[in-house]
């Protein structure tokens, strides 16, 4: 358990100016982006008022007010092009946490796979750091909606306001895939997002193993894996079927509880019995 | 004599490592660097001073040992032998091979005996007065 | 003792290892020599489970290999293995954090006497350098056998003289040493046993002070018999 803490520790150190950096780059352009929305949106409603020569209260009458949401995804491109970056690079990262050892000049890889501990808290502790990575990326995307909503009641005057809590906020969201605020969508969403991540760590492995043979077998059963869940979910969605959709439901979760048991396995017995440096 | 000044050992290649630190030794107790009863290093310290490794260090002191050249009594560190007979053996010994060496090589040059004695007895005591020139064995 | 017995290995279609069998003991230094593209890393990497083998077997004082030989085995490759970034403080640090068997006194004492300085960043050593805080890395652990890829390659004079200093230390005492070397005339007065592949085989196998006694020959002598056609 010490030695699975400690490498987390460092998978984590050794991502910090990258994490750090992303979160950065979404605080900065969501919060600017707002800003720029909560502004511009702001100056039509005042622009129109001078224009009709109405008060605040008769234009808030006559018109609608000025909804978070509305504001929000003024600038929809600009709060989603950092979540998109985002992605891109933890999923380049999914590859590059395990090549990074054995390429580049220190070939840190002997040391890892030397360490007498053993070599699948390697892997626990690679994929635990990037679910760690995404889940802080999360957890900054609410904590800046929270921020957002801030601005929101600040700037907004009173009588444009609608109220909404965070959580109807982020449902509004077109981008809410990313933050569910259903647990049961919560759990869906990670948990296939989980089996993708161990389904490509076994990919990785599978390379390293058996070269090119195995990573056409790796991505085979990763890309064959996805397009037979997101099938079933399609079925599910349709309905109509001589299954319930909560029963394409279940057996989706099992497939993939099966998948993941598998990729954990295979990449144990990979790393133990057929690893090369 | 101090560890300090150990003199280097240089060591062939085709003869056992153990015997020519045996061999080393001798010298060391026939030109007085060493001296009867004088205590040795103990084989990690022989092995780092003549940069040879442990075993074979021990394996030198074992043969030493069975040679009566030192002593090991219990747990004390070993010491050169004392008995003069044994000393001046080794004296002899290896006096005899340094001729035999000289004697072999010169027989091919058929000398005269009183020649190459003169010669001998010329250039010895001429080149007592200088300094050691050259190192140890080759 | 390590035994590695009929161990085989392809790359490529090719037979690296065809039947390699030997031992390694403990208290005695082991040089496993051979021409380049012999398979002697290769053999190393085996042992310590970084490459799988076809075939054969390899056992640690009797054991299969599993994470358990990293508290009785060091390895020492023929590169320093630690992310450049780290600085050798750091290094030293993550062996303490993840060995058990690590002896910070031993690794002390080698730092000082390899003069090494803590404060450097890895990526930053000379090759020399390298070498030896590579040594310091695989010494200091408290371990039965220590394996080394080629400590001398590469490395001016007197870094290699300063390393095969540390074969004449306790460091070796009582261990079971291999190394391998192409450079064997640093290494000819220090070991005990030598072990010569050629084509996927041991072609030969002897103790080194039995070689000069019993037939006069030096590791050099033997080696060219051997090689040269």
């Amino acid at each position: 358990m010490k030695t699975y803490l400690k490498l987390v520790h460092m998978e984590i150190y050794r991502f910090r100016f990258i994490l750090l950096g992303l979160m950065a780059l979404t605080a900065v352009v969501q919060l600017l982006g707002m800003q720029m929305s909560l502004t511009k949106s702001l100056n039509d409603v005042y622009r129109r008022m001078s224009a009709e020569g109405i008060s605040l209260s008769e234009y808030a009458a006559s018109y609608s007010k000025l909804s978070f949401g509305s504001i929000h995804s003024f600038n929809e491109n600009l709060m989603t092009f950092p979540i998109m970056t985002c992605i891109v690079v933890l999923s380049l990262y999914i590859f590059f946490i395990w090549y990074r050892e054995w390429f580049g000049k220190s070939s840190f890889v002997y040391r890892l796979l030397m360490l007498p501990h053993p070599r699948f808290t390697l892997y626990l502790s690679k994929f635990t750091a990037i679910m760690i990575f995404v889940f802080s990326l999360v957890a900054l995307q609410v904590v800046l909606i929270a921020l957002q909503m801030a601005m929101y009641r600040i700037r907004i005057p009173i009588e444009l306001r609608e109220y909404n809590t965070l959580i109807q906020t982020i449902g509004m969201w077109k981008a809410v895939i990313f933050v569910p605020v259903r647990l049961q969508e919560f759990f869906l969403v990670y948990g296939i997002g989980t089996v993708f991540v161990l389904m490509l760590f076994t990919t990785v492995l599978l390379e390293r193993c058996y070269r090119f043979k195995g990573l056409i077998a790796g991505l085979t059963y990763t890309v064959g894996t996805v397009i037979l869940i997101v099938w079933i979910m399609m079925m599910a969605e349709r309905g109509g079927y001589f299954f319930y959709p909560s029963e394409f439901l279940i057996a989706s979760i099992v497939f993939m509880l099966f998948n993941a048991a598998l990729s954990l396995w295979l990449g144990r017995w990979l790393l133990r019995k057929k690893v090369t440096v | 004599m101090n560890n300090e000044e150990w003199p280097e050992a240089v060591f062939n290649s085709r003869d056992p490592v153990y015997l020519q630190v045996v061999r080393h030794f001798k010298e060391l107790i026939v030109t007085g660097r060493l001296t009867a009863g004088q205590t040795v290093p103990s084989r990690r310290e022989l092995a780092t001073r003549v940069k040879i490794n442990p075993n074979t260090a021990q394996k030198a002191y074992k043969e030493m040992e069975e040679q009566k050249l030192i002593l090991t009594e219990g747990n004390s560190p070993s010491r050169i032998t004392s008995d003069t007979a044994t000393l001046k053996a080794i004296r002899s010994e290896l006096l005899g091979e340094a001729v035999e060496a000289f004697v072999q090589s010169v027989r091919r040059l058929d000398a005269p005996v009183d020649e190459l004695v003169e010669l001998v007895r010329e250039k010895y005591t001429g080149a007592a007065g200088q300094p050691d020139g050259k190192a140890g064995g080759a | 003792m390590i035994e590695i017995s009929d161990i085989r290995k392809k790359f490529r279609r090719k037979h690296v290892l065809n039947g390699v069998s030997f031992k390694v003991e403990k208290g005695q230094i082991t040089s496993l020599i051979g021409l380049n593209g012999a398979g002697k890393s290769t053999i190393l990497k085996a042992i310590m489970g970084l490459t799988p083998v076809d075939g054969g077997s390899i056992r640690i004082a009797g054991q299969p290999i599993t994470h358990d030989i990293y508290h009785t085995v060091a390895f020492i490759p023929d590169r320093l293995t630690m992310p450049g970034s780290m600085k050798l403080r750091d290094g030293l640090q993550f062996m303490a954090d993840f060995y058990p068997r690590w002896n910070p006194e031993r690794a002390e004492d080698l730092m000082s006497f390899f003069r090494l300085e803590r404060s450097e960043r890895i990526g930053r050593l000379s090759k020399g350098t390298a070498a030896k805080f590579n040594l310091v890395l695989g010494m200091a652990q408290d371990v039965d056998y220590v394996l080394m890829d080629e400590p001398f390659s590469g490395i001016d004079m007197f870094s290699r003289e300063l390393i095969a200093e540390v074969f004449t230390s306790q460091l070796v005492e009582d261990r079971g040493v291999l190394i391998t070397t192409h450079e064997i005339r640093d290494v000819e007065h220090l070991i005990d046993r030598a072990v010569l592949l050629m084509e996927g085989h041991v072609i030969k196998d002897f103790n080194c002070e039995e070689m000069r006694e019993a037939e006069g020959k030096s590791v050099i002598d033997v080696m060219r018999e051997v090689y040269r056609p």
